[in-house]
Order: structure tokens, then sequence, then C-alpha cells
């Protein structure tokens, strides 16, 4: 698997808002079906790195390739050129992106967000799109909530809702942007289930959380950030129960305190409060 | 014992089904709460009704008021012709007003620095400039061009006008007031625009669409909830302001009342038909924009019915 291009790679990535250097050189090679959670402090730059990934913000330095295809410059007669905003667009629609604050389109239903894209972007058929939505609001529950607006939806089913809009598009990746984290915590499961059965699915997924249980159960990879950097990752296991960087071993517990991650995921060398 | 610990039991509900109406239906009636009587309340009440009696009596009875002609005048076809003129007038004002001030809002909100400043100047200098001042500046443009011409560049076509023709009052309110208006409307489609979470264009732009799309199909149709508002505002308060080109001989409301008046002296009884229907148009708008506001933002407070009633402790 490894030996095969990386689906997305990223080879020296820096991002400067003004003078603040909040990204300072990330590569990161995701593949095929793997799924990788990115965790680390507030302000690590996590959410800059999605966001560059797909180009909401521009990548000051660096390269991000999806499929071996630089999605930042295209070449012309031997020099490198920005992309076109219509290229930029095409390369988004391949990358799905789930934010913190759902974002779903407040003047329409929940079906009418799910077949915008396809319609809009794709020019699908109406009658097509609206089939293909509703196929995958019942994929993620809600079928019978179908014609709710966002302001009629709990929390959670916005999330859904707002994943069911990613995935109409039909994304080579997904990217969840602390999918959970503005939810009440009785509302979380229902959306971690939902990224579960994607992960199961073989969907190529990076996930900022900080929701060990996921990422145990179905993370490929953990990249630690701190500070603009990538200052670990490997395999979900060996990351999560022996950390190499010290920095890496404080947030685990840190993060593993927290109430929604008590039961199974805290380190087993940590005495009990 | 230590008599320091007091012994607390504290209070577990029991588990129980959730209550529907029915149930909550059945604890019988709330006990029946009556008003108080406020006897400064009545009092102050009964003097401000007898001031407005007093005021309206000798209003209403005055001679000078000339109540018969209000009456002759309210429906003379002149005065209609006012009122019909001052509808357009502020109908088309308006309309190019919301039109001009998307442009401007959408250019002061561009990544084009030479752009942003046009749109800045603008709102500077028509918000900056007395309504009054302006309508009279275009009134008299013909000082400043005495022909106005259209042509397109490299061919012959090429057509022009004596300024003095094309300027009439009628011309020179729409003008004066679109102009106008147009600098409000921009900084209210400007602050709708900002009024719009950042998310909607990350989301809009994530799954594909151009950013102009995004604008189109995204961003102004939410901001039309959040615009109509002091848009019908703005509408009602132009509506009041038209009668300001009576000073150039628009041929409105005001203006209509005024040639009646100059010749018949009757400054009064005319100053009250045109009183009147300025309350009757601005009542209508008002009435209209309640209906407009309601039928563009009633289904966002639609609020999901439930069945569980609120739990009632003491019971
Ligand atoms: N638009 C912006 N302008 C200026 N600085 C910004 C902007 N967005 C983010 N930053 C800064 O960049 C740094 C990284 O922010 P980012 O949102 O990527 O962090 P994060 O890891 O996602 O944190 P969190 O866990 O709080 O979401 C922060 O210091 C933040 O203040
Ligand atoms: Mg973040």
């Amino acid at each position: 698997m490894t030996t095969a291009t990386p689906l997305l790679e990223l080879e020296n990535v820096h991002k400067w808002y003004g003078q603040r250097h909040v990204l300072r050189g990330i590569d990161l090679r995701l593949h095929q079906g793997e799924v990788v959670c990115v965790i680390g402090p507030s302000g690590s730059g996590k959410s800059t790195l999605l966001r560059c990934i797909n180009q909401l913000e521009k990548a000051d330095a660096g390269t991000i390739s999806l499929g071996g295809v630089d999605v930042m410059h295209e070449k012309r007669r031997g020099k490198l050129f920005e992309r076109s905003g219509k290229d930029v667009a095409a390369f988004r629609q391949r990358i799905g992106m789930v934010f913190q604050h759902f974002n779903l389109f407040g003047h329409m239903s929940a079906v009418e967000n799910v077949m915008f894209g396809p319609r809009q972007v794709n020019g699908v058929d109406k009658v097509v799109a609206r089939a293909r939505a509703m196929e995958l609001l019942d994929m993620v529950g809600l079928a019978a909530r179908a014609s709710q607006l966002p302001t009629q939806l709990s929390g959670g089913e916005q999330q859904r809702v707002a994943i069911a809009r990613c995935l109409a598009m039909e994304p080579e990746i997904l990217m969840f942007d602390e999918a959970t984290s503005a939810l009440d915590p009785e509302l979380v499961a229902e959306v971690i289930n939902v990224m579960k059965e994607l992960a199961r699915a073989g969907t190529t997924m990076i996930a900022v959380t900080h929701e060990m249980g996921f990422a145990r159960d179905a993370a490929d990879a953990i990249v630690m950030m701190d500070a603009g950097l990538i200052i670990e990752e490997g395999p979900t296991a060996e990351v999560l129960n022996a950390p190499r960087h010290a920095r890496t071993a404080l947030f685990l517990g840190h993060v593993a305190n927290r109430p929604d991650n008590r039961p199974d995921s805290r380190p087993a060398n940590r005495p009990d409060v | 014992m230590n008599t320091k610990t007091t012994t607390r039991t504290w209070y577990v509900r029991p588990e129980e089904p959730l209550q529907s109406d029915a149930a909550a239906a059945e604890r019988g009636p709330s006990r029946r709460v009556h008003t108080r009587v406020n006897l400064t309340q009545i009092l102050i009440g009964v003097v401000l009704a007898a001031i407005l009696v007093v005021l309206g009596w000798s209003v209403l009875t005055n001679k000078n008021m000339g109540w018969d002609i209000v009456v002759k005048y309210l429906f003379s076809p002149l005065i209609l012709k006012g009122i019909s003129v001052t509808i357009e007038l502020t109908v088309l004002s308006m309309v190019i007003a919301v039109v001009g001030g998307a442009v401007v809002a959408l250019m002061s909100q561009s990544r084009n620095i030479v752009a942003r400043a046009m749109g800045g100047l603008y709102v500077w200098f028509f918000r900056g400039t007395p309504l009054l001042v302006q309508l009279i500046f275009w009134y008299n443009l013909a000082l400043l061009f005495p022909r106005i011409g259209l042509g397109i560049p490299g061919t012959d076509i090429w057509m022009d006008w004596d300024t003095n023709q094309v300027i009439s009052g009628f011309t020179a309110a729409v003008l004066g007031l679109s102009l106008h208006e147009a600098a409000y409307m921009s900084e209210i489609i400007r602050g709708g625009i900002n009024g719009i979470p950042k998310g909607q264009m990350d989301a809009a732009l994530s799954i594909g669409l151009r950013r102009g799309a995004a604008m189109r199909k995204v961003i102004l149709p939410q901001t039309l909830r959040i615009i109509i508002p002091p848009t019908a505002n703005q509408f009602i308060s132009t509506l009041k302001s038209s009668s300001l080109v009576a000073v150039i001989g628009g041929g409105d409301l005001l203006t209509c009342a005024q040639w009646i008046y100059s010749e018949n002296f009757k400054v009064i009884p005319l100053l009250l038909v045109a009183t009147l229907w300025f309350l009757v148009m601005t009542t209508a708008a008002t009435v209209a924009e309640s209906y407009l506001e309601r039928w563009f933002c009633g289904n966002k407070e639609r609020a999901p019915i439930t069945l569980i009633a609120p739990a009632n402790e003491e019971e």
C-alpha cells in the first residue's frame, strides 16, 4: 500500500497569517482507504492544515498534490502558475469537508442542502439529485427529516446532514474538522457512528478530533501537531499507547481526562483520580 | 454525632413515563390570578385622554383648518395625479437604488482595490450631502452640461439632447432620489452580506462552487431575509423624503398641493390633504412590509412542536 502513489501528499507546506507562522513545514501522506486522525493542542494549526488542503486558505509555500497532481500550481511553458479558480473548484470538489459548526445552508431544507452541490456543480437532474440525496439522508438516518430547515434540526442531525452533503459530491477524501466538538455530549455518538461507518466502508479520511474512542476504533494512523509542526505520527495503537514524544504523552494525558473519553482510553500507567 | 454535620436528603425524582399533553391536562386548570387594579395608572390614562380630546377638538373645530375644503380637494384629479407621481417616484427610485446599491455593495466588498475605493467614495459622497442640495443640483444640470450625448465609440452612432429637455422636474427627482438612496441601500446590503456567517461561503466553496456562484446562490438569498426589514424602512422614508422634490417642481403630491394653494391660497387645507394621503401611503406600506417580512422570514421562526409537558416540580 505504501509503495503506491499517495492519494494526498503534502510537502513542506507553510502558512503565515501576517507575521504569524502557523504551519511551519508540514509533510503528510495519505493513501487510498486510509483513515488518519490529526490531534494537537488548540492553535497548533490543525484547522489551518485542512483549510490549506482544500485551498480555503492559500498555503504560502510547499506543494499539495492530489493523486500525484499539484493542486495549487500548474506548469505552462516550463513555468509554474497559480491554478485558475475553475481548477481550484474542481479540486475542492474531490475533497469533502465537514466543519465544526456544520455550516448547512440556512435557507435550504436538509434534502436541498444535499442536492445543492450535485445540481449546481455537476448539473445533475433534479429528480435524480433528489433521489440520491434521499438515499444519503437515509444512510445517515435522517430520511424522515429531509424537509426540515437547519434551524429545526439538532446539532447532531445538522452534522449528519452536512456529512451527507459532502458525500453527495462523491469526494475521494473526506476531511472532518472537529466535527463533534460543537455538539452536546449525548449527540456526539450519533455523528461518530456515521464516521465509523464511513471508515469501515473504506473511505479515505482525515479527521481532526479529540474523540480518542473514534481514533482507536477507526484510525490507521495518528498525526500529532504542535505549534505548526507534525511532531509525531505513527500507527494508532503505537502513538496512543506508547507515544515517543513527551509533548504527545502530555497531550494524550489531558485529552484522556476529558469526561467523554474516560471509560476506555486512559493510558494504563495513569493513576486513578 | 457531630453537630456540624447536618443530615441532608438529596432529592431524586422518581422515574416515570414522559408526560403527554393529556396527562398535563389531567392535572386540572391552574389557579386563577386576578389582575391588580393600579389607581395611578388609571389616573395617568384619564389625564392623557383628556388632553388628547381637547387638542383633537380644537383642531377639528378650528375654522382655519377648512375641513370642507379638505374634503373638496381630497379626491381632486390633480391631487390623485400627485399621489400617483409620488408612488411612481418612490418605486422607481427604490428599484434603481436597490440595483445600484447592490452593485456598490459588491464593489466595496471586492478584492479589487480600485473597485473598493470607488464604492467607498460613492457612499461617502452621497451619504454626506443633503438630499435637497442634490435635487437642486441635478435639476440645474444644464448649467454644467448644456447638452447630453450618447454614442458608441468607433461608430457614427451619436445622439444628443438638450439637457433642459431631458432633465425635467421628474427626471431630476428620480436621479437625485435614486443616487441618494443607492448609497443607503449599499450600506444595508453590505451589512446583510456581512451578517452571513463566514462558514456559509466556506461550505459552498468546499463542495466545488466558484466564488461568484456561491455569492449568488448561497450568500445573497440569505442576505435577502436580513435586508428586507431595513429596505422596507428605507422605502417608507423615501416615500416621505420624495416630497422634497416639490422644490424643483417634481410633480409629486406636495407639488400638486402647492400648485393648488398658490392659486386659491387655501394653504392649510391643502397641506392637510397632502398629510392625510401621506399617512395613508405610509400606513399601507407599513402593513405591506409586515406581510412581506412574515412571508420571507416566517418559516425561520416555525418552532418544532413538542408533546412533552414542562416538568412541574411541586407535585
Ligand atoms: N484567519 C486568521 N487570521 C489570523 N490568524 C489566524 C487565522 N486563523 C487562524 N489563525 C491563527 O493560526 C493559529 C492556528 O489556528 P488553527 O485554527 O489552525 O488552530 P487549531 O489547531 O485548529 O486550533 P483549535 O483546536 O482551537 O481549533 C492560531 O494561533 C490562530 O490564532
Ligand atoms: Mg480548529
